[in-house]
């Protein structure tokens, strides 16, 4: 998948899967690795980075006989961001599809506008 | 790779940065791979899902060097960590260099150019006067013209020394053009 596309989407995808709760690092990455193909690991320095910048707050939980885990919680000001880039990548999306869309009622070699020259050369 | 060859490989290429920062970043990897183990996973599979640690230490140092830039206080601070947040990014492919590079050292050779032209009667001057001295050491029906020359070679300086303050001002001008160019480019790939 482009760089370019993933570099802003993994951040709008981290907000999102913490809105549904808190979580700890890796389940939130677990998460996001099952629907998109990334390095997992370059999602903590992300974390780290959203932290500092107030979009989470983290605290130590005890887990069933283990070792402690940091858990990630979205702050107001995290929930801002995601509302926010939420509705920028909606109208994004839309707009894509328009374009896409657009292409497949009409000869690929044409102009938009040629669809019926295209439909009578179609087999 | 093994669990501590991994972090120990990360451990590596973080040595740059602060001490409590990069316990903290290997806290994390190690939490990841106690949790993964836990599930039942083995620490090859953990590893190869995480990334190679080069690519983990270079996202790690990208995000640094852009929390740095809003942290950064004065204007040649900023630019410095501006600068070396985009040596990061480019590292990561997320900047292309191109965009600021090319139009960059093409504007930076202009203002080489120019600074030569200005300079030059300056030289030309010097040696006017040079040879005008020598001349005056000869004989006396010459004194006028040589003296004449003198005047002339300083001149030359004096208007080097305006067409220098006018390239200060220049320079100084296109040095603050390109920070607002380099940080409106670095606002629209790092935010």
């Amino acid at each position: 998948m482009n760089v370019q596309f993933k570099k802003g989407v993994l951040e709008l995808c981290v907000l999102a899967v913490a809105e549904r709760g808190d979580c700890y690092g890796y389940e939130l990455v677990e998460r996001i690795s099952q629907s998109i193909d990334i390095a997992e690991g370059t999602i903590y320095p992300l974390l780290r980075r959203l932290h500092e910048d107030g979009c989470f707050e983290t605290y130590l939980k005890e887990s069933g006989g283990g070792a402690p885990r940091k858990y990630y919680r979205l702050t107001p000001q995290g929930r801002e961001v995601l509302r926010t880039m939420r509705a920028e990548w909606t109208r994004f999306v839309a707009g894509v599809s328009t374009i896409l869309s657009e292409g497949t009622h009409h000869d690929p070699n044409g102009l938009p506008g040629r669809a019926g020259a295209a439909a009578e050369q179609a087999p | 790779m093994t669990r501590t060859d991994f972090l120990a490989a990360l451990e590596r290429l973080l040595s740059k940065l602060p001490e409590a920062r990069r316990a903290d970043v290997l806290a994390d990897y190690e939490e990841h791979f106690r949790i993964g183990a836990a599930k039942g996973k083995s620490d090859d599979e953990i590893a190869r899902s995480l990334g190679t640690p080069r690519q983990i230490a270079a996202a790690c140092l990208a995000e640094e060097a852009v929390s740095r830039v809003s942290q950064a206080e004065g204007t040649g601070a900023r630019m410095r960590s501006l600068v070396r947040a985009m040596v990061a990014l480019v590292g990561l492919g997320f900047f292309n260099a191109v965009f600021v590079a090319g139009p960059f050292f093409g504007l930076v050779g202009v203002l080489i150019g120019l600074w030569a032209a200005a300079l030059s009667p300056a030289l030309a001057g010097l040696a006017v006067v040079a040879e005008a001295a020598r001349e005056l050491q000869g004989a006396l029906v010459s004194t006028l013209y040589g003296w004449g020359h003198v005047f002339l070679g300083l001149g030359l300086v004096a208007l080097a020394g305006l067409l220098a303050l006018g390239m200060i001002v220049a320079t100084r001008w296109f040095a603050m053009v390109t920070a607002r160019y380099v940080k409106l480019n670095f606002e629209i790939i790092a935010k």
